[in-house]
């Protein structure tokens, strides 16, 4: 089966992309690069550079597609504050351009990273599909509002969806330079460098590992009907001081703490009831926070000094 | 109060400049007059024909600006079909040009006429607000996305909304073309002796509310812009689209006749809101019954007609 994987190049794309090729499929990654690499893309994948809200080339990589996985997107949630136009030229519109070229050439399912932050703050419970959205930032805002194309897409076009409201994912070929705490805690602990955090830790998270999101990619893939909205969490919530405590124990040594106070555009509580995608797409997660971590500075230990 | 209004020379857009011009406000209008059928508003308000796209000209028109009422789109859901792209650039993204020159000059109100599209085939009716929402055309999409990124501009940057989702809106200055809301198209003919089109049987229930109780709840809704704030803006009613047609009747004292077409789509056959939220909040409530509400508007017209 021939796919096309946008963001491929990026840290859950490279890792999608790597199942896919495992599975047998025909992959092309179209990927910018702007916070991808090149060196994470698994060789068996044709990898083509440049960016999604190009018809051109779309016309040239669409045709004969089963199914597009659709990861790209500008993910930090700080920048977004400081640039928010160029969040919903890339997370919106350049998707429309994607699902314009899927409708000139036939392609009729789309995958779709979207985003918890598509709900907003939510206190203590664990979220539901159905649950109020109001999105803090304008990332999280531009990721919700192209699930609205989406719908719009199936019922005047036919173009079948599933989107995947991704909680805090965390895993191997984390390499955005960003914002993110596990990929940031990893890096500073085997540079004996203190951990930067936030809210006094005191924020409670919902941290899936990057395989099993892959995994609930290609699931989703095989349920591409109609138009479906599933949180891809664990279920589960976890503090964030007690992931650096969890890192203590696999490293077996004490690790620094840099406390920073609040930030901006970030909620408190942000965890995945996940009843509808385990019953109804039959994913769960299956690896744990232990192992996950494990793997993650694993990775981050043996990485290539120059990507 | 000093107020722009986007979109200002449309339908709902010159009704509601009309008022605020009469309660004495300072009013700016900007408008592209991209819907033919458009004109310069024919009161003293500053005008500006420009689009919310353009920059330097919405950086220009801000300026002191207490609340902006943003009623700019493109409104036609059949056109939103042929070009879905030109939908989300307008209603989307010139919106957000819109905040954007708002958040750089300390603009910290907006009202916008969001729509009831945004929910796609109700699961019920009346349809509350926080009710499940999948547009089926790339209008109501576009629509619902700028809510998205209201409610982001207010967390992130203190920007305060109020997104008024319209049902049916009928009225005085229904100048759209082309014509695709039934009421006018059916005054319309009836003025000219023809037909009235029915779609669905006449079996479509809608719930019509007059654009004067819409620039009521613009108003309303402008004096208590707090927070992120969402509400139905319906008469809370439907009527099915044949009774309206026998209103019609009523209205003009003879009989009319009536075609059926097919289906058409991308069209809920059911769309009623429930008001209680506004009502409670804003202490809004449609005022104009449909039968005034419809005699005005066929005055309008014959009026409109005797000008031509």
């Amino acid at each position: 089966m021939k796919v096309l994987v946008t963001g491929g190049a990026g840290f859950i794309g490279s890792n999608l992309v790597k199942l896919l090729c495992d599975k047998g499929y025909k992959v092309t990654v179209l990927d910018d690069l702007s916070s991808g690499y090149k060196s994470l893309v698994d060789r068996r994948a044709k990898f083509v550079k440049g960016a999604i809200g190009t018809p051109q080339l779309l016309d040239k990589l669409l045709p004969g597609q089963e199914v597009v996985f659709h990861l790209a997107a500008t993910s930090t949630v700080t920048y977004s504050l400081t640039n928010p136009r160029k969040y919903f030229e890339n997370n919106f519109m350049a998707g429309v351009a994607l699902l314009e070229g899927m409708r000139r050439n036939k392609v009729k399912k789309i995958v779709y990273s979207s985003s918890a932050s598509s709900y907003g703050e939510s206190g203590e419970k664990f979220l539901r599909e159905t649950d109020l959205t109001n999105p803090l930032s304008p990332y999280g805002a531009s990721k919700y509002a192209f699930e609205h194309v989406l719908s719009s897409y199936y019922h005047s076009f036919g173009i079948n969806s599933v989107s995947l409201r991704y909680f805090n994912v965390y895993g191997p070929n984390d390499e955005q330079l960003g914002t993110r705490a596990v990929p940031r805690w990893c890096q500073a602990a085997l540079g004996h460098k203190p951990l930067t955090l936030y809210w006094n830790g005191r924020q409670r998270r919902d941290y899936v590992f990057v395989g099993d999101i892959a995994r609930a990619n290609l699931l989703a893939s095989l349920h591409c009907r109609g138009c479906r909205v599933y949180n891809a969490g664990t279920g589960r919530g976890v503090w964030m001081i007690d992931i650096i405590k969890k890192m203590e124990k696999i490293l077996g040594q004490k690790l620094d703490i840099d406390y920073q106070g609040k930030r901006e555009g970030d909620p408190k509580f942000a965890m995945a009831d996940i009843t509808k995608i385990k019953k109804q797409l039959k994913w769960k997660p299956e690896v744990n926070l232990d192992l996950g971590l494990k793997l993650t500075l694993d990775y981050f230990k043996n990485r290539p000094k120059k990507l | 109060m000093k107020v722009l209004v986007t979109g200002g020379a449309g339908f709902i857009g010159s009704n509601l400049t009309k008022a605020l011009y009469k309660l004495g406000h300072d009013v700016t209008v900007l408008d592209d007059l991209s819907s033919s059928g458009r004109k310069r508003p024919d009161i003293k308000v500053r005008f500006f024909n420009g689009s919310i796209g353009d920059v330097a000209l919405i950086n220009k028109l801000i300026k002191g600006v207490d609340v902006v009422f943003h009623l700019a789109a493109a409104g036609i859901i059949q056109l939103s079909l042929e070009n879905p792209v030109l939908y989300f650039e307008n209603n989307v993204m010139n919106g957000i040009t819109l905040l954007e020159a708002m958040r750089r000059n300390g603009v910290k109100k907006i009202v916008y006429s969001s729509s009831s599209g945004v929910y796609g085939e109700p699961q019920r009716i009346p349809i509350r607000e926080d009710d499940p929402k999948n547009p089926i055309n790339p209008y109501g999409a576009a629509k619902l996305a700028f809510e998205d990124v209201l409610s982001s501009y207010y967390h992130s940057f203190g920007i305060n909304s109020i997104s008024l989702r319209y049902y049916n809106v009928y009225g005085p200055g229904d100048e759209q073309k082309p014509v695709t809301r039934a009421i006018p198209k059916w005054i319309k003919a009836a003025l000219q002796n023809q037909p009235l089109v029915l779609y669905w049987r006449g079996l479509q229930k809608k719930d019509y509310v007059f654009v004067g109780d819409v620039v009521r709840a613009n108003l309303l809704a402008a004096a208590n812009c707090r927070g992120f704030r969402v509400y139905n803006v319906g008469s809370g009613q439907g009527f099915l689209i044949k009774d309206l047609a026998k209103k019609m009747e009523k209205v003009f004292g003879k009989k009319l006749k009536t075609v059926y077409k097919g289906n058409r789509l991308g069209d809920p056959g059911v769309l009623i809101g429930d008001i209680s939220r506004i009502k409670k909040e804003l202490g809004w409530k449609a005022e104009v019954s449909l039968e005034d509400g419809l005699k005005k508007t066929a005055e309008y017209y014959k009026e409109a007609a005797l000008r031509l």
